[in-house]
């Protein structure tokens, strides 16, 4: 089971962050520029303090030291320039590795330790006691891009400890992302900050859009597919596990996207522009679209500081071994991926997958065949590789829900079955509207829904408040956002 | 080197090396990665060619569909070294 650990203020839909958000919003208003930064910051720590006050202290510590590294980056030699920045890597890393992974570790640890026949008594207190901090995994990468942007001289690293705290705490994207660089964020903390008309109405739209996701969509969802049909899919017909699977990655889906929509939109309220994290998933035509398409913050942090890094490296070191030049930097990057996530041997399958996805489609270029490009190819073309991309990333995704590989692999052989069953016709309805929203911001961009006449506009949101409202009189219980898991 | 000769270049080394057809016409403001042409991942091909080929460091964090979308993009930012 993922850890988590966080009063109702950490659920995003609750009242007590409504109201938090309301107050934090009309003092910042009447504020001038400089103290709205201190008021986001105190904010912020506040924010983190009513989940969990440990939690607060981890990060300021964090903050400062990688604050202090940042410093030492910009002002020292060039020699101890590298060194300071594997320091810092490591020192972030570790912290993550401590925190993250104690699940995983403590027990294996205590095992060793008994095989030699030494007493591992303490190791059962460590266990209790080592709580992962919500939101660690996402502020860790930032703190080692800042540091490493630093060093390749992409950011000045700022002297303002607020600032960069701010940086690191900032409310809005603390729990999950987005994964923000300091490169594009710091300057937004220093500029004045205008919330016009345009912004107000993007954020607004992005907030009902995300509450929509998250409470219709995902909240519905989640209720309407068996909680463990993995694990007892035997007791399902197959035409059902496929339905569940494809709801379950909809769900996750609505989730996240719509948590990442609710954050934006809230943090566009106080003119600081989020990036976006999901563009039209479902509408792919092939897994390197996938990944540009899917957690797109992760994707990016992933691709810049790992697999660039590495197949520069690997072409540098010797150009010709294309195979070798291809496969690693793929490899590598998907498994560090699903390290992210979790340490499971499931989960590695997952990433291994996808990997082995992404190589399939840079086969013709290790084998130097032509490759159509991807707009220029047919239609039909288009439509069966997005059919076949979907199908094999759900099958991947099956090891990404399941708790064990056996888990996942009694499924996928249930599969096999092929029997059939009457659809729950309230999940296809819902993946159904879900996936036609989605197709209206793939025809027509993100912020179609605030781009047509006043008239549609207005009644478009008056029709998703009316759902809301009616969505709050109900005695459904809201379900925490999946990826503070993470 | 002028804008053009870079240009004839990075077009040469896209067409033979990453779409493995020299036959294939670049246009100089084809949209190659949000177009389908190419795909993000060959930036970091195209970033070391660019090292060696034209002897300028492209940050990995430049490297991005923005920055280096068309060919003139690509070689307005080789010729900013």
């Amino acid at each position: 089971m993922l850890p988590f650990v966080f009063s109702d203020i950490g659920l995003l839909t609750s009242w007590e962050f409504v109201v938090f958000v309301a107050v934090a919003l009309a003092v910042y208003y009447v504020l001038p520029r400089r103290p709205q930064n201190l008021w986001l910051l105190g904010l912020s720590y506040a924010f983190y303090v009513a989940i969990a006050a440990t939690f607060a202290v981890v990060l300021l510590v964090v903050s400062a030291a990688n604050f202090a590294l940042g410093q030492a980056l910009q002002l020292g030699e060039k020699k101890e320039k590298r060194w300071l920045l594997w320091l810092g890597i490591i020192l972030n890393l570790l912290m993550l590795l401590y925190f993250k992974y104690a699940d995983f570790y403590v027990p294996e640890l205590r095992s060793l330790l008994m095989s030699l026949g030494l007493s591992a008594d303490g190791l059962a207190s460590i266990t209790i006691r080592i709580v992962f901090p919500i939101g660690m995994s996402y502020y860790v990468l930032e703190m080692i891009s800042y540091l490493v942007d630093t060093h390749r001289r992409q950011v000045t690293a700022t002297t303002n400890f607020a600032d960069f705290a701010l940086y690191a705490a900032y409310f809005p994207k603390m729990l999950s992302g987005p994964i923000e660089r300091a490169k594009t964020f710091l300057p937004k903390l220093a500029e004045p900050r205008v919330v016009d008309n345009q912004l107000m109405t993007r954020s607004l739209m992005l907030l009902v859009l995300g509450l929509v996701r998250k409470t219709i969509f995902a909240d519905l969802l989640i209720v309407l597919i068996p909680p463990n049909f993995i694990g007892a899919a035997d007791a399902f017909a197959t035409s059902d596990l496929v339905l569940y699977i494809v709801a379950s990655c909809v769900f996750l889906y609505n989730d996240f996207a719509g948590y990442t929509n609710i954050v934006r939109g809230i943090s566009g309220l106080f003119g600081i522009e989020l990036t976006r994290n999901f563009d039209t998933p479902f509408f792919i035509r092939n897994f390197t679209e996938g990944w540009e398409r899917w957690h797109i913050s992760l994707s990016r942090w992933l691709r810049d500081y790992v697999y660039f890094p590495l197949s520069r490296a690997l072409l540098r070191r010797n150009p010709k071994a294309r195979a070798l030049n291809i496969i690693a930097p793929s490899m590598a990057t998907m498994i560090i991926s699903a390290l992210w996530h979790q340490v499971s041997l499931s989960m590695l399958v997952w990433g291994s997958m996808n990997g082995i996805y992404l190589l399939s489609e840079r086969l013709p270029t290790i084998r130097g065949r032509t490759v159509t490009p991807l707009q220029e190819r047919p239609i039909w073309r288009q439509v069966v590789g997005n059919a076949l991309t979907l199908t094999v990333g759900l099958t991947a995704f099956v090891f990404f829900t399941a708790d064990s590989i056996a888990a996942a692999l009694m499924f996928l052989g249930n599969m096999l079955n092929l029997s059939m069953a009457a659809p729950d016709g309230r999940i296809l309805v819902i993946m159904t509207i879900s996936l036609v929203l989605d197709a209206l911001q793939r025809r027509w961009g993100e912020f179609v829904f605030v781009q047509g006449p006043r008239l549609v506009q207005a009644s478009l949101l008056a029709g998703a408040a009316l759902i809301l409202l009616l969505r709050a009189l109900t005695d459904l219980q809201a379900t925490p956002f999946i990826y503070q898991g993470f | 080197m002028d804008l053009t000769e870079i240009k004839t270049k990075l077009k040469q080394f896209i067409v033979t090396e990453i779409i493995n057809d020299p036959d294939y016409t670049i246009e100089d403001e084809q949209s190659l990665i949000k177009g389908g042409v190419i795909d993000s991942f060959a930036l970091a091909q195209i970033g070391v060619y660019v090292e060696e080929e034209f002897g300028i460091y492209i940050p990995d964090d430049d490297l991005t569909v923005e920055n280096l979308d068309t060919i003139n993009q690509m070689a307005q930012r080789v010729s900013q070294g």
